[in-house]
């Protein structure tokens, strides 16, 4: 066999299985034994950090977090997404989850969250009360309808007769409060969480906190070691601490 | 062209075969589970009419700003000498294989109203591009821009510069002989790379969703209507995915492979 034939064939052997291997051994090892796979809300994603430092002092190995609008995670999971907890940010996306069928024997409330007005540093559109959201030529930001921050910005909007001018409707609130935060927006109905995860001013609206989000759990796999925590006395402060009410 | 090939080895075939299947796969799967009894009636929904509406100002624009910028873009990277025109190139096709999501992040730190250049355009001239639809415009522009580029590029070299020449010896001006001679010429790779330049447009996600927002009737494009539909409404992404699919495979047929016969 001449030289040139024999590197060929050894380039062959070299290259041809990498890919293969590679591809298939990652298709089989997306699932970690001993972490909790969580499905969760974005807005939670501030305690994530508390949270788990708390599980570990119990033992428990930080879960694996997947934060996005609820509608999105529960999107993922009727389309078969891997997960072991499922959180929601009210009780619609829940029931999404469960008219398809995805959802665990028992269900939660663990914690509530309610909206503020939110406005950019230093106030560029000299936002004083809730019915400047109706003002067009400011730059507004809400969560889309479908997600459950702008189901409870659209009851409350409604409730408190403001008809709101919005400039863009957001996947989740982070990305809504990110855009809150670089100034490109003027103001934007957010948690009180995010306002005080980002630190943003925050414009005080009479009423505003009596319109409530509950935020729900589900154990896929019927471990409910993640879901007892969260209902515990430390993870309750967590929450609290972090603008969460329960 | 083509050459004879008799006897094709096994070892080629089959790894072309699974290459082609990773293809056609999904797009079977999307024909498959598309809803064809309401497609009608899920396209002529009157949020899919708006995105409809966006989606078609968005892209025709952003072509022509293709043609009336990517056009003498073309010739100059073609024609000028530069040193480091290498790098300019490189520039130029970067948004090609750059993640859209953050080609939609540098606009935003450029031209957001506290970006480097958005922050004079807001105090000059009162505009801002971010939540608006000539953001969207932008953001499609951005990632489509290259792709005609490239294509009328490539022929401005593979043509020569013979007429041109020719046409400054019998006394024509630059301009004029660019206007007259270069870009009939090539106009077949400018029907191409525009009509290349529009799918692209018409396809954008990621720089639009990060620039400028997502709003019906003004920013929310048929691509953004899909990712929020699959999220609540997944009949009416299907349809919409069916509706982009076909746009696409119209271009590449109407195209007949010409982009890639160099």
């Amino acid at each position: 066999m001449n030289q040139r034939r024999l590197r060929a064939i050894l380039a062959l052997v070299a290259v041809v299985p990498i890919p293969i291997i590679a591809f298939f051994a990652l298709a089989a090892s997306d699932d970690d034994p001993g972490r909790v796979l969580i499905l969760a809300p974005s807005s939670l994603a501030v305690a994530q950090d508390e949270l788990d430092s708390a599980l570990a002092q119990l033992g428990i190995p930080a879960p694996e977090w997947v934060f996005a609008g609820s509608q999105a995670i529960v999107a993922q999971l009727i389309d078969g997404a891997p997960a072991d907890l499922l959180l929601t940010a009210n009780r619609a996306t829940l029931d999404r989850a469960n008219d398809a069928g995805v959802t665990g024997a028992t269900e939660v409330a663990f914690t509530e969250n309610h909206l503020v007005l939110a406005v950019a540093e230093g106030n560029p559109g000299n936002i004083a009360k809730l019915v400047d959201l109706a003002n067009p030529s400011l730059l507004i930001g809400v969560c889309a309808a479908d997600v459950p921050c702008g189901q409870l910005a659209n009851k409350m909007t409604a409730a408190l007769g403001v008809d709101v001018a919005a400039d863009t409707e957001e996947p989740n609130v982070r990305s809504l409060s990110t855009k809150l935060v670089a100034g490109e927006l003027d103001a934007s109905l957010i948690y009180r969480t995010d306002a005080l995860a980002t630190g943003v001013e925050v414009i005080d609206v009479p009423g505003i906190a009596d319109y409530r989000t509950t935020y729900w759990g589900t154990s896929l796999t019927g471990d409910s070691a993640v879901l007892d925590f969260l209902l515990s006395d430390t993870g309750q402060a967590i929450l609290r601490s972090a603008g969460f009410a329960s | 062209m083509r050459p004879p090939t008799r006897h094709a080895p096994l070892p080629l075939l089959i790894p072309a075969g699974i290459g082609l299947l990773i293809v056609a796969v999904p797009i079977i799967g999307l024909l498959q589970r598309a809803p064809w009894s309401s497609l009608a009636a899920q396209l002529t929904n009157p949020a899919v009419v708006d995105a409809i509406g966006v989606s078609l100002i968005v892209s025709i624009v952003s072509a022509m700003l293709c043609l009336l910028l990517g056009l003498p873009l073309a010739w100059a990277l073609a024609r000028i000498e530069l040193r480091g025109g290498r790098l300019i190139r490189a520039a130029v096709m970067l948004p090609m294989v750059l993640p859209p999501v953050v080609g939609g992040t540098a606009l935003l730190f450029a031209l957001g109203r506290r970006g480097l250049v958005g922050q004079w355009l807001d105090r000059w001239f009162g505009i801002t591009l971010p939540f608006t639809t000539a953001g969207a415009i932008l953001a499609a522009t951005f990632v489509a821009l290259p792709f005609f580029v490239t294509t009328v590029e490539s022929a401005l070299r593979q043509n020569g510069t013979e007429l041109e020449e020719a046409a400054a010896v019998s006394g024509a001006r630059p301009l004029v002989a660019f206007l007259t001679v270069t870009v009939p010429a090539s106009r077949e790779s400018i029907v191409a790379g525009l009509a290349l330049a529009w799918a692209r447009a018409l396809g954008e996600f990621g720089a639009t969703v990060t620039f400028a927002g997502n709003l019906a009737g003004r920013t929310r494009t048929l691509p953004l209507q899909t990712f929020i539909a699959l999220e609540s409404d997944p009949e009416a992404a299907l349809a919409i995915s069916v509706l982009l699919l076909t746009i696409s495979l119209g271009v590449l047929v109407a195209l007949r492979g010409r982009w890639l016969v160099r």
